[in-house]
């Protein structure tokens, strides 16, 4: 096998650089085995490209349309679906945020004020807030009213009553 | 035409099956080796526009052949279970036998004796005319890798169909 020969399919895809083509072009002129591998690639890629290929069945296009049209529609769906979860992750990271604010400013050892205004259960709090912490600020007031507005509206599933 | 297709247009979507459904049957069809397979792939190539982003970089078709050939990969790796005819690295098992001269030969019967890797390249670099960059992103894998893959494909190609060609 000649030594230029792993570069003959890179010079028939076009692939090799100015000086390399050139270099290959003239042991080309000299090469028969090189030439007639170059020949062969040649004829190949005739043959490959004049290929008949077979015919698409006549009630594939509607079907096709059918398949794209269900995928538009679900995806669709599946946007408004999205935006409609992330919205609530939203409220819900806001009101943990919120009522852990206001827990940690406000003044108790007792249950937090915030339990005994929202209605909220025990657990729900105390997984958000930490224990007996202490402060005084005239914002705290309005950062639970926040907090007791959001939590009746997350949980109005029939446990709590506006 | 693409976004007209995607904006809901029937019409227009009817339009670019029209211009390129065949060609991508064809080429479904030699990928796969059955008609079934063959359907599927070209209805999910359209659908897949939907998610897809056409860049403008190449045309519309070798777009549509880069969505076929790589979802023609995922539904090979989804069904690797089922006993392959190819080893796994694409090389055949023997040598290919040569057609006779005479023999009645379309893309598929031409591909049929390669690999799914092999016909990969093929379809990439003797249809679409890619070069090998391009076909190393389209498949995600090494330059080098399109270039040993297309030399070995070819030698298969070159073992089948050495009595179609001028001595």
């Amino acid at each position: 096998m000649c030594e230029h020969s792993d570069q003959i399919h890179a010079y028939h895809d076009g692939e090799l650089s100015a000086p390399l083509r050139a270099k290959l072009e003239a042991h080309l002129a000299g090469c028969a085995e090189c030439g007639r591998e170059l020949n062969e690639l040649r004829q190949m890629a005739r043959l490959l490209v004049a290929a008949p290929m077979a015919q698409m069945p006549a009630d594939l296009p509607a079907r096709i349309v059918s398949s794209f049209e269900n995928a538009r529609r679900a995806k669709d769906s599946g946007i408004r679906k999205l935006a409609g979860w992330l919205n609530a992750a939203a409220a819900v990271i806001l009101l943990a945020a919120t009522v852990r604010m206001s827990g940690m400013m406000t003044r108790g050892t007792e249950k937090p004020a915030a339990e005994a205004s929202t209605g909220l259960r025990d657990w729900e709090l105390t997984a958000v807030m930490p224990p007996d912490r202490q402060v005084d600020d005239a914002g705290s007031a309005d950062l639970i009213q926040v907090a007791q507005w959001m939590a009746r509206d997350l949980s109005s599933n029939g446990d709590e009553r506006r | 035409m693409l976004r007209q297709a995607h904006r809901g247009e029937t019409a227009a979507l009817e339009e670019l099956i029209g211009r390129h459904g065949t060609y991508l049957y064809g080429i479904a069809r030699s990928l796969c080796g059955n008609e079934h397979d063959a359907e599927d792939l070209v209805q999910e190539v359209f659908v897949a526009t939907l998610s897809a982003k056409f860049r403008g970089e190449s045309s519309v078709r070798t777009w549509l052949v880069a969505i076929l050939v790589r979802r023609a990969a995922m539904l090979r790796r989804s069904m690797s279970r089922q006993p392959l005819r190819m080893d796994s690295t694409g090389d055949v098992a023997k040598a290919p036998e040569p057609l006779a001269s005479d023999a009645k030969v379309d893309l598929a019967v031409m591909l049929e004796a390669l690999s799914p890797e092999h016909r990969e390249i093929i379809v990439l670099r003797e249809l679409q005319q890619m070069s090998y960059e391009e076909i190393a992103l389209v498949l995600s894998i090494p330059r080098g890798t399109v270039e040993s893959r297309l030399h070995r494909a070819r030698e298969q190609l070159r073992l089948r169909f050495k009595n179609y060609f001028d001595v």
